[in-house]
């Protein structure tokens, strides 16, 4: 079963382990040739070909495409529910509270600083002097 | 020095060896983890009883909170976990700006539904931890 990567993600290279133990591989070589080291983190670029019987998962999960029938055939999401899912996935993965979901869809916020603090979107709206 | 909020954090499941983000989640509870002693008092010990490291710590558990969807790809993957059990590597990334993070990995796993008339599907995932994490 295949799927190609719409969006970058995150690859586990090894299995967590105990300092100065020897690693154990969990990501296999043909997804770990394909991907790009950022410090000693692994990430998958979109484009990056799946070739696994659980790789559906990720089309369904909004992060992939499916490339081949086979894959396809897990897919059964008529368009809106496809659509809702990448929308969801955008959300997700900036961590945006339910409560932020209509000020981020409104453009207002961007997602969180390193406080939690609202990033303020394009459509940001000015703050009052009470906010300031 | 930092005080983080919980808003903005993440826990991420690995499908195919790549870390997806788990929907919905209204809280996590990362607990258990400890060195583990024994009594080591003696009879003919002083006052204070005694302890000692056995050698070995206990990874703990994961416990989290969701509103579940029954439908959703990214939970269904979850139960699969229970269906056609599995260990899995998870990762918890923190709401500060590196992110940080803690990267474990799941033996058993339980799920337990709550339906009530006043308040959405939820869903409670616990899952012992087995082996090192690694934190970043």
């Amino acid at each position: 079963m295949k799927c190609t990567l719409d969006i970058e993600c995150e690859v586990v290279e090894f299995l967590p382990c105990e300092p100065g133990k020897p690693p154990v591989r969990l990501a296999p070589d043909w997804l770990v040739a394909q991907c790009i080291r950022r410090g000693n983190r692994l990430f998958a670029p979109p484009g990056t070909l799946y070739d696994d019987p659980e790789c559906y998962r990720l089309v369904l999960n909004g992060v992939a495409t499916a490339a081949d029938d086979e894959c396809r055939a897990k897919d059964t999401r008529n368009p809106e529910q496809m659509a809702a899912a990448q929308k969801a996935l955008k959300r997700l993965q900036l961590g945006i509270h339910p409560d932020d979901f209509k000020a981020f869809e409104a453009g207002e916020m961007v997602g969180y600083d390193a406080k939690g603090n609202s990033i303020p979107g394009p459509n940001a709206k000015p703050k009052t002097e009470d906010e300031e | 020095m930092a005080k983080l909020k919980g808003k903005g954090t993440v826990l991420q499941q690995t499908i195919s060896s790549t870390l997806t983000d788990v929907a919905q989640i209204t809280d996590i509870d990362i607990s258990g983890e400890a060195s583990l002693d024994f009594d080591s008092t003696t009879l003919d010990g002083g006052v204070y009883e005694t302890k000692d490291l056995t050698g070995y710590s206990s990874p703990g558990t994961v416990k989290f909170g969701l509103f579940f969807d029954p439908a959703l790809a990214g939970h269904q993957a979850i139960v699969a976990l229970i269906t056609t059990p599995a260990a899995c590597v998870w990762k918890v990334k923190y709401s500060d700006a590196g992110p940080s993070s803690l990267t474990y990995t799941s033996a058993g796993l339980g799920l337990e539904q709550k339906v009530v008339t006043k308040d959405g599907l939820k869903a409670t995932v616990t899952m012992n931890r087995t082996g090192a994490p690694t934190r970043a």
